[in-house]
């Protein structure tokens, strides 16, 4: 792990200090403490359950570039639209973003923000408006802007490949994807789910509106669960050793949905993922849990960090997407705390191969750091987890719009398959 | 005033127009979220030769899409440009969408027949933006093209036409055009020449030094002051895929579009004008068939002549669209929507000209640095 002072002092220089103003702790993160990256035993890590919760499309900077001691950029960046205008970066005063296109996040789009690494194309790909420039601050999220100050957070965190949500989605069960756009032709590949049923471990997903993994058809409908259940499991004790949690995705267009994606108003994911960190933070299994939340991928909103390759099953998909928010809960996790190390979705799946002794699935999961390093596992596990007040709020309902083709192939579509499947739905 | 405050001074002048530019450039605020306008054309290249061909009757994944039956197409042209993948053909069947990329006009019912009968357009009045408002094919002169406006600017242009043989060839008006059907030895067809549309071409006397037969481009692109500023290409009917196979027992479809790209392209690429300024653009008129993909994009909707320019839908398909250029990067993507109205008020841009017709259509995208972005 690479925790570099020089690196936390110059991120809090480029913030002004103004987010020490408002943070109430009044206390500085650890800068760079002295971390081992030598993990334990498995069996002797105090992780018997790992809870994974994806939401969609929102990049580092865009969302949690606000964040002492990360390296994140807001105010002040510059880009060129398609038509040679300079645009400057601006703080995003609506909670859902209606009347905007959904920012270009598609395989080829990213590339055209990529631009070869220059990383300055986030207002030349498909449809954009300033809508990709645009950014949140810490007042405006009110779960991760208290929780990502209190907690770990990753800041070389990335979707996993240059592409829309199924491929990112793929990545996160799969560690590869067998397609490079949205569709629901039935997916076969081997999965962490195929791994924990090999390695009789209890494996769980649960979803609160359309299943994913009805991707698979009906291999996993015995596995899966509504998201209440997971509120339920929780509150009992009954955690299966690895739980994924989908938020609510439907209703994007109208800006209703739970999962972040524009035009949803955010305030509906914060809400969302504190029910989550609620649940879990309260569970009698909290103790012996490491909770990571991440997004699918950047949805088109800027960020200034140039991906790499990885090593993949193809040199098609071996480009990862932008950085995402990626949030570490665990009673071992460091608190007030950034990690710097490169990670992806198939971080958190190494996570799970080693503490379960699972093969790797894919080259590119075999090769990942894991996501565990991030935990501090010299001190005893503390247990306190703050709860956070949700202030009440009134969802923003977007006017209805087209979903354009990526958007309808996203979930309409995958609701009909799973139906004509024969799962259930809520 | 010292230096620094006149660099200060500088500083709020840009920050207040960028302001003004902002607050006129926020769509969500009057409910469109489209492009912003542009306030200058500095982003534009200094292209002085445009090069257009156009291949017949393919949507985006036959073409260019990973098992496309034309691989030099695909795979080596591809990998020299930029391909734009939200590229819409605006009308079905084929001849509205040539003539749109020329004026701007839309389909009537006898264009979107193909002009069966090369019947003179007869009008009822205007209707905005441009539009022609009638029936018919053949437009009076008062419908002004594109080659109307390079004409008046001092540009120069022709129409190569494979297998025309004779410049400038068309029917008698009002007859029967027996161009329809490809024969041995003539694959010609009327129809994919929008020239012959506009009688501000066909009847003045420079007709046959502008519409020429494409024997001639290999002439004409040996140098930079015989190469024209806009050069219109279209293969005959075996070579720009439309027939399969070909009466003189060619494969046609895209199997003979790509023996045909690997005759003419590399000529065009290495010609000097393209070299020093060229931008070539190579796409198709529309997808294979309006029940195949009659999508429209760009805000096109229904025009005074036609409820459905695309017959059963708005427009022509998604073909796509490969650009080269100097000033293009090589095997790079634009994923902003375009159409051949698109193509016409780009083709305008570059050479300075006011839009005509659709190309006027408020917010339209034109090509910008997503597609012009080499540097």
């Amino acid at each position: 792990m690479t925790f570099s002072r020089r690196q936390f002092l110059g991120a809090a220089a480029a913030v002004g200090g103004t987010a020490f103003a408002t943070d109430a702790l009044g206390s500085h993160l650890p800068a760079a403490a002295a971390t081992s990256a030598t993990l334990p035993a498995p069996n002797a890590s105090g992780i018997d359950h790992i809870v994974v919760v994806m939401m969609e499309n929102r990049s580092f900077d865009h969302f949690m570039g606000w964040l002492p001691g990360a390296d994140g950029k807001q105010a002040g960046l510059t880009y060129t639209d398609r038509y040679g205008v300079p645009r400057s970066t601006y703080h995003l005063k609506q909670f859902a973003s209606c009347g905007h296109a959904d920012p270009d996040h598609s395989y080829e789009g990213g590339r055209i923000q990529f631009d070869d690494g220059r990383v300055d194309g986030w207002l030349r790909a498909g449809e954009d408006d300033l809508l990709p420039i645009g950014y949140y601050q810490q007042p405006d999220l009110a779960f991760l802007g208290q929780a990502g100050p209190r907690w770990t957070v990753c800041d070389r965190y990335f979707s996993a490949v240059m592409a829309e949500t199924y491929p990112n989605r793929f990545y996160m069960h799969a560690a590869q994807t067998d397609r490079l756009h949205n569709s629901t032709v039935t997916a076969t590949m081997p999965t962490i789910w195929d791994r924990l049923a090999a390695a009789k471990l209890t494996g769980r997903y649960y979803f609160s509106d359309i299943p994913f993994l009805a991707l698979w058809g009906t291999k996993y409908l015995s596995i899966s669960r509504p998201f209440s259940t997971f509120l339920t499991d929780a509150a009992a004790g009954t955690l299966p050793q690895v739980s994924f949690i989908d938020p609510r995705f439907e209703d994007e267009a109208s800006g209703t949905s739970s999962d972040d994606h524009p035009h949803a108003d955010i305030r509906a994911g914060e809400q969302f993922l504190n029910q989550v960190y609620r649940a879990v933070t309260t569970s009698p299994n909290w103790a012996r849990t490491l909770l990571v939340v991440n997004f699918d991928e950047w949805g088109g909103f800027y960020d200034h960090v140039a991906p790499a390759t990885a090593p993949d099953v193809s040199p098609q998909t071996a480009l990862r997407g932008f950085r995402v928010p990626a949030l570490v809960v665990s009673p071992q996790a460091r608190r007030k705390f950034v990690a710097h190390g490169t990670y992806d979705h198939t971080s958190v799946l190494k996570a799970i191969e080693w503490r379960w002794g699972l093969p790797a699935l894919t080259p590119r999961d075999s090769a990942a750091r894991n996501i565990a390093e991030v935990l501090d596992f010299g001190t005893p596990p503390n247990l306190s987890a703050p709860a956070f007040a949700q202030p009440p709020f009134v969802a923003a309902a977007c006017a209805p719009a087209a979903l354009s083709g990526p958007e309808q192939a996203e979930w309409p579509d995958l609701r009909t398959k799973a139906l004509a499947d024969g799962w259930s739905l809520p | 005033m010292s230096r620094q405050r006149i660099v200060r001074l500088a500083l709020v002048i840009v920050a207040a127009c960028f302001a003004l530019g902002v607050a006129a450039a926020q769509p969500w605020l009057s409910g469109g979220a489209r492009a912003v306008t542009a306030p200058s054309s500095a982003y534009l290249p200094p292209a002085k030769h445009v090069f257009v061909i156009n291949i017949e009757n393919k949507g985006y994944d036959a073409t260019w899409g990973p098992s496309s039956a034309a691989p030099y197409l695909s795979k080596t042209l591809r990998s020299k440009g930029v391909l734009l993948n939200t590229y819409y053909g605006t009308a079905h069947n084929s001849q509205p969408n040539y003539v749109a990329q020329i004026s701007g006009q839309g389909p009537n019912s006898q264009m979107q027949s193909d002009c069966q009968t090369y019947s003179d357009f007869v009008g009822t009045g205007t209707a905005s933006p441009g539009q022609a408002v009638g029936s018919g094919c053949v437009f009076p002169a008062s419908v002004p093209n594109l080659t109307d406006q390079l004409k008046s600017k001092g540009l120069t242009w022709r129409g190569y036409m494979e297998d025309m043989g004779t410049a400038c060839r068309h029917p008698a008006a009002n007859s029967v055009d027996t161009t329809q059907k490809a024969k041995p030895g003539d694959q010609y067809a009327v129809r994919h020449n929008p020239f012959m549309y506009f009688k501000s071409i066909t009847n003045s006397p420079d007709c046959a030094s502008h519409v020429v037969d494409l024997s001639q481009l290999s002439t004409d692109l040996t140098s930079t002051t015989t190469t024209r500023n806009f050069t219109y290409i279209t293969p005959n009917l075996c070579h720009d895929g439309h027939d399969t196979p070909c009466v003189d027992g060619q494969p046609g479809g895209l199997t003979s579009v790509d023996a045909w790209m690997k005759v003419w392209v590399p000529k065009i690429l290495a010609s000097p004008a393209f070299k020093s300024d060229g931008i070539l653009a190579i796409t198709a008129d529309e997808s294979d068939s309006p029940q195949a993909d009659a999508s429209a994009c760009c805000g096109e909707g229904p025009g005074p002549n036609s409820p459905l320019p695309g017959i059963v839908g708005l427009g022509g398909g998604k073909i796509g669209a490969l650009v080269i250029s100097p000033y293009t990067k090589p095997n790079t993507w634009s994923t902003t929507s375009y159409n051949h109205y698109s193509l016409l008020a780009s083709i305008e841009d570059v050479f300075g000209l006011p839009r005509l017709g659709y190309a006027q259509t408020p917010g339209l995208n034109r090509f910008g640095l997503d597609v012009y972005n080499a540097r």
